[in-house]
Parts: C-alpha cells; structure tokens; sequence
C-alpha cells in the first residue's frame, strides 16, 4: 500500500469510528486542530475536527449551501468560513464531502486564535453540550512565559477533572504516558517528512502536506497515524536517493513558501496555476504548527508545546521563523495568502513580509482569498500574481548570474 | 444656562475634543499619560503609577497609513488607531495598554511595536477560562507583570496604599456612572441619547477625580429634577461595542429614542460590575473581571447575553433592543444569531443596524431606524413574532 492510498483509508476509517462511536453511545468530541488530544484518546473518547471537515467539504466544492444556511441564521459574511460553514453543517447534517456525527462535548484550544472561542461556544450553547476550554494565553513575549505555562498546567488537571466527571472514569495515566509517548514522535515524522523538501529538487511535491495534514490532525495519538508517517518519509527518501523531483512531467524551477492556510475550494486550481509555472511548495508554517514535542509525562512541556506554535507567537518570531524557513528550504518567492477567514494570520503579513523580505532578498507576492468561501477568490488575480512572482525570480537569477 | 447644563456641555466638549481635554488634564495635574485600548485596562494601575489612563476607541477618521499594516477589513476602530498613531496624534502618551481580546487586538499591538517605536507598549492577555481556578492566579499574575511594567516606565514603584486609593477612586467613580444611566432613562429631555453618550465618553480623556465630581454633581442635579418634560419617550436597550459615530447618534436623538439601558463596551460593560471587598486590591480587580458575565470577548458557556438583555429590557420597560454591530467586530457578531434567536422567543422587537466608526452619513439605516421607532410607538407587543420582525434586520 503506499502512504496515499493510507491516508485516505485512514481518513475514511476516522470518519467512520466516530460514527459508530456515536451510534453504540460513546462520547464524541469535537474539537479545534491543534489541541490535546492526548486527553481524549486516553479517555476512549471519539474525536472529530471541524476544521478539518470544513477543509474536506471547501475541496469537495460544497461549502456555499452551508455557508449561506449559517448566514440566514444571522452569521456575518465576515466571520471565519470554517465556523460558517460547521455552525451550517450542525443543523443541515448532510455534506456530500462526508459526515460526522454530532458532539457531546467540546474542546476547544485557542492557540489558533480566539475566533474559535466564539465558534465553539455557540456549539456548546445550541446544542446544550458542555464545553472543556484550554485557554492558551497569546505569545506577545518572544517566548511561553512560565505564567503562562503555569496557567495551561492548571486548565489541563481542570480538565481531566471534567472529563473525569463526564466519563464517570478516571483518568488512566499509564495509557497517558503512552498516547503522549506516541503523540510526539508521530510529530517527530510529520516533521521530518516536511523536512524532506529541504533537497533540491524536492521530492515532496508541498501541496501534499495540505492532504497529509488531515491525519496529523486527527491522529496524532494513534500507531496508525505514526505509521503513515514512517511509510511517507521512507517513499520520499528513495525519491529523494532517486533523484526523482515534485512530478513526473514538470520540473522544479522555483521554490516558494506557501502562508496562510489553503484555498481550498480552489485546491487545485491552485495547485495547477503554480505547477505551470515549476512553481513547488516546500515549505510552509504548516509543519511546525504540529510538531508538538515534549517528553512524555511531562504536563509543563506539554503546556509549553501547546503553546508554542507559529499562530499563538509574536511577530518577531514569526519573522525569525519564516526567514529561517527562506534559509533552510532554499526558497526562492513568497506567497502570501490574505485570507478573508484570518485575521489573526493576515492583520501581521504586511509587517512580516517586509521584514522577511529586507531580511533574504525573497521575492513575494501576497492574494486575496479565502480558506473556503469561494466567492473571497480570483482565479485570474492568484494567476497575474504567480505569475509577476516567477518573472522576478527570473530576473533575479538573470541579474545574479 | 443652569448648572447642570453648564456641567453636561463641559463633559460633551470634552468628550468631542479628546486631544484638548488629554493635554488639558496633563497640564491641570502635572501628570503623563498612558492610553488604554478597549477593553477592561486595569486603569488602576496605571492611576497609582501616577499616569493619567486614556482610553483609545478609534475616531471619525481613518487614514491611508493604517494600510500599510492592516487589511481594509480590519474593524474600524482598530484601523483609525493605527492611523492615528502612524499620524502622531497620540505622542503625548508615555506607553499604550492592548489587552489582547481579539484576533485584531493581537495584531495590532505587535504591529504597534514595529510602527509606532516612539511610544511603548505593554500587551495584556487576559484570562478567557474563567471558570478555572487557574484563572484567577493567572490574571493576578498579568496584573503584577503590568504593574512592574508602569512602574519601570514611572520611574518609581507602586505602594501598596496607593493601590487601594486608586482602586477605592475608580470603584466610585463607577458607581457614579451607574448612577447616571440609571439617571439619565428618567430623563432623555435633557440627557438625549447622544448627550448620554458623551458624557460617558468624556471618563476616558479626562482626569478621573474631577469627572467623578462633575458627574456626581448632575446626578445630584437630576435626583432634585421632576419627571421628564417628554411623556412618551421610545425607549429602548442598546447592545454592541459602542455607540458611534455621531450620525447615528444624530438619528437616535431626531427620533427622540431613549437609552433605557445599555450593553456596550464602551459604556456600561466597563462599570457595571462591582468590585469585591475581599481580598487584596488586585485579588479584587481580578474578581471584578472573572464576575463579567454576558459579553462577548469573555468566553462564557451557556452565553447569557441574550438572557441578561430579556432582563434589562424587562426591568427597564423597553420597548425594543437596538443593535449597533460595529462591522468586522467577530466577537460581537458571533453572537448576533445567538441572542437573536433569544429575543425572538421571548417577543422582544429589535433592530439591527451595521456600522463603521469611520461613517459620516447614516442615511442608509434611517428609514429602518424610523420604520423600528414606528413600530415600538404602535404596538409594543405585536413586533414580536411572524414576519414584520424580518423586516428590521439589515442583511
């Protein structure tokens, strides 16, 4: 089997478990993307990602009934699209990108940003399902202060506590220590398959880290997850040993860093736009977002690293980290995706992109879009941009030459 | 003019001239200033530091600067400080507060440390898990940290009874202010809603004992008044960030609305909660945080912000809820549908209306504005359910 073929039947099995979780009355969780979900895998607890299904139903081109159904309800057409559409998903219950079933409790981790505190608190009120918050403290020292580790510490006992409650178990802190063990070194392996793009050419053509991300997402804290991750970076090194490139019938003329999340609606159109042009993405702030290490039983580690992802950090950091990210992955141009849907990324890009420009001669080009409300794209902008971004690099390259 | 006029007056120039009024109270007190973005600054610190707390919720004017870090759809008050910083219109101000509610929030104080060098900034994150006990120590130590903060930036440390003055100072202060909108819904022909804005207003430019004191003189004022001279106000609960810009407030008074109550940020979300008297003054500060209930930057399961707007309107016999939505504002409209659905089930009529700070004319929200007020004046009850209520949402 290769690891593609796994990761969908990974993802089909994810989606179905949490289905049947449901219908034999086990708890299901919903809960945001970068949150401890060591908590609810030791408690046997079915997990779901709405950002995650929002992502799969704005590339399965069927976003737009549930987003204007959120905003008949009342949601502005400013609000995140992800949280449209799910807060649409929650009443409609149908999507033909695929199902989930409905929650009994949230969990929510505000390390993304606090448009999730807002989403999921609506959840929890609509359908009367209590909530367990890990409120991470936005990062506006350079570093996690032990305040505020001192402060997430706390919220993760509170929250066992609660789940303890809702579970009427309690908490099994040896498979704990197993599930943390195997959390952080399936991180380990998304990082390094992400790492393999550092060869030139890349052999990880970079949009697959936009399909990959699903199971690093959702499973984390499972063998099945760590294994795919072992099976990706072992094809990647013998393309890597084989010289082999992004793809069979285009070469890799220039090397990009991708910011922002996707467009998803437009997934491939964006994909294609840019492999016209030998255009790969190899590196992005996607990797390290869950590259979440820690030594296994270690609650103040697990804090830290929760915490400690690109989002949740201040701008100086966020500068240091994509121009080292310039250095590393030989990039050549930036891109920058001005998503409707983020103001946290997007109201810090036109500081960073100067700085990282000033700072490694990078070519970069900023688009406006969204994550996956199809009417916040233009095909034809993303084109013009793309290409005035591979004509400089050009020039670039003429002039060093 | 009688007194309580010449006092009203006073505090609505000040509020309308915020710069004047700043420099004005630097001057009167031999004091600095510190600006204090929304929401919830711990302005007692910032008063036992010996600074002047200045709040800072945007202006009329938004210039092309602000672009230069902030995409056009960043909510208007946050562009229009941007702008007014990049334009120097804040350089007497010795440091500026964020407390980091939102998204927009984060950006803007990292943005601020890379525009504006010339005036610090002190971010603050409060803690939004209010419901753990972690919380209370977290923002306890946040106030520490800002504390040790003003005082490097003073120059002189913080005592311990110079925290419980300013603490005592602002808790009357507040209690003066609760006063006044209990006051003012008795009387909106002399207080008309724009008048009751800006002499709310006018607490975030001007030095704190002296606003009390005037304050509490027309509320002395207004107890000794008789009845309002107008019989049948519409009166009605406002909910939403704030009560701008001024074409709005122009259409509330020509419509002769009433403010019977108010949830604004700006207004009575900053006061309506009482300090506790247990505990050390910053125990106390922190308990007067963790007690806010119903807004929408605070995280709060089972939202009960549309409840506790059903009581302000039963309490106060409102006619109708009015909702100003400052666009782009995602905390405050997260919870539209919310409370929407709330008001709807207990007959509460409303009207939505969408602003920007930065908006000159409001003639396109006028003929809803007196179609809503039609409607409140007629029947009071009949709004309540089928499809009339529709009508009034702006989508």
């Amino acid at each position: 089997m290769t690891s593609k073929e796994m990761l969908n039947q990974l993802l089909d099995q994810h989606y179905q478990n949490a289905i049947e979780a449901k219908q034999q009355g086990k708890l299901v969780a919903w809960a945001t993307s970068i949150s401890p979900q060591e908590l609810l895998e030791t408690m046997d607890i079915a997990v779901v990602y709405p950002e995650n299904h929002a992502a799969a139903i704005g590339a399965r081109k069927c976003a737009l009934e549930l987003l204007e159904h959120s905003e008949s309800n009342g949601y502005s057409t400013d609000i995140c699209s992800y949280a449209r559409v799910n807060l649409g998903y929650m009443e409609v219950l149908e999507s033909p990108a695929g199902n989930i079933p409905l929650p009994d409790l949230i969990f929510c981790c505000n390390n993304i940003c606090n448009t999730v505190l807002k989403w999921y608190e609506n959840i929890a009120k609509e359908l009367n399902i209590p909530m367990i918050l890990i409120d991470l403290p936005f990062n506006h020292e350079y570093e996690v202060t032990e305040q505020n580790v001192r402060y997430i510490r706390g919220q993760l006992s509170d929250a066992i506590k609660q789940l303890e409650k809702l579970t009427k178990r309690s908490f099994d802190y040896e498979k704990f220590h197993e599930i943390m063990k195997i959390s952080s070194e399936t991180a380990g392996w998304w990082k390094k398959a992400s790492l393999m793009a550092r060869a030139k050419p890349s052999p990880l053509n970079g949009f697959d880290l936009f399909n990959y991300m699903a199971v690093i997402v959702c499973m984390r804290g499972r063998k099945e997850g760590l294994e795919l991750f072992k099976l990706w970076v072992r094809e990647l090194e013998e393309r890597k040993a084989a010289g082999l490139g992004p793809w069979k019938d285009q070469e890799e003329k220039i090397r990009i860093l991708w910011d922002g999340i996707a467009c998803w609606p437009y997934l491939s159109a964006t994909y294609k736009t840019l492999k016209k042009y030998g255009i790969n993405l190899v590196a992005s702030t996607y990797p390290d977002s869950w590259t979440i290490l820690y030594e296994a039983g270690d609650l103040d580690g697990m804090a830290r690293a929760y915490s400690s992802n690109y989002v949740n950090r201040n701008l100086d950091y966020g500068v240091d980290n994509l121009s080292d990210l310039v250095k590393e992955f030989s990039v050549d141009g930036l891109i920058f995706h001005s998503n409707r849907s983020c103001k946290l990324m997007d109201f810090r890009q036109y500081e960073v992109i100067r700085r990282v420009v000033e700072r490694t001669n990078a070519t970069s080009v900023i688009f406006d879009g969204d994550q996956t409300d199809p009417r916040a794209f233009s095909l034809a902008q993303f084109e013009t941009r793309i290409q005035s971004l591979a004509e400089t690099v050009e020039e670039k390259r003429k002039a060093g030459a | 003019m009688d007194k309580p006029q010449q006092e009203i007056g006073f505090l609505c120039r000040a509020a309308d001239h915020p710069r004047e009024t700043v420099l004005r109270a630097m001057e009167k007190t031999g004091k600095r200033a510190v600006g204090c973005f929304p929401l919830y600054t711990p302005d007692e610190l910032v008063d036992a530091a010996g600074f002047l707390p200045v709040g800072m919720w945007g202006g009329p004017g938004v210039s092309p600067r602000s672009g230069q870090y902030l995409q056009p759809f960043c909510c208007s008050v946050m562009r229009a400080n941007m702008s007014q910083a990049l334009d120097g219109v804040y350089d007497m101000l010795s440091g500026v507060l964020i407390p980091t509610f939102c998204d927009t929030l984060k950006c803007v104080a990292e943005n601020w440390k890379a525009g504006i060098p010339n005036i610090p900034v002190f971010p603050m994150v409060y803690p939004q898990n209010v419901g753990s006990a972690a919380a209370a120590a977290y923002l306890e130590d946040e106030f520490i940290r800002i504390k040790e903060k003003l005082e490097q930036l003073a120059g002189r440390g913080i005592t311990e009874e110079s925290l419980v003055e300013s603490f005592d100072r602002f808790e009357r202060c507040r209690s003066v202010m609760r006063e006044f909108t209990g006051l003012a819904a008795s009387h909106p022909d002399l207080i008309s809603a724009k008048t009751r804005h800006k002499i709310l207003k006018s607490y975030y430019f001007m030095d704190k004992p002296e606003y009390t004191e005037i304050l509490n003189g027309i509320n002395e004022e207004l107890k000794k008044r008789k009845g309002s001279r107008d019989s049948n106000p519409v009166r009605v609960v406002v909910t939403g960030l704030m009560l701008e810009p001024d074409a709005l407030l122009n259409m509330l008074d020509a419509n002769r609305l009433c403010i019977a109550a108010d949830d604004l940020a700006q207004e009575s979300r900053i006061f309506r909660v009482q300090g506790s008297r247990e505990g050390t003054v910053l125990q106390r500060m922190a308990r007067r945080f963790l007690d806010q209930r119903g807004d929408p930057f605070l995280c709060e399961q089972g939202k009960s912000r549309g409840k506790h707007l059903i009581e302000m309107v039963r309490q106060t016999g409102a006619a109708g809820v009015l909702i100003v939505m400052m666009k782009f504002c995602e905390p405050e409209e997260f919870d539209f549908p919310v409370y929407r659905k709330e008001l709807d089930q207990a007959g509460i009529p409303y009207l939505y209306i969408e602003l920007e700070q930065s908006m000159s004319q409001a003639e396109s929200i006028s003929t809803r504005m007196e179609g809503f007020v039609e409607v409140l004046r007629n029947t009071n009850a009949s709004l309540g359910n089928g499809s009339d209520r529709s009508a009034h949402l702006l989508r």
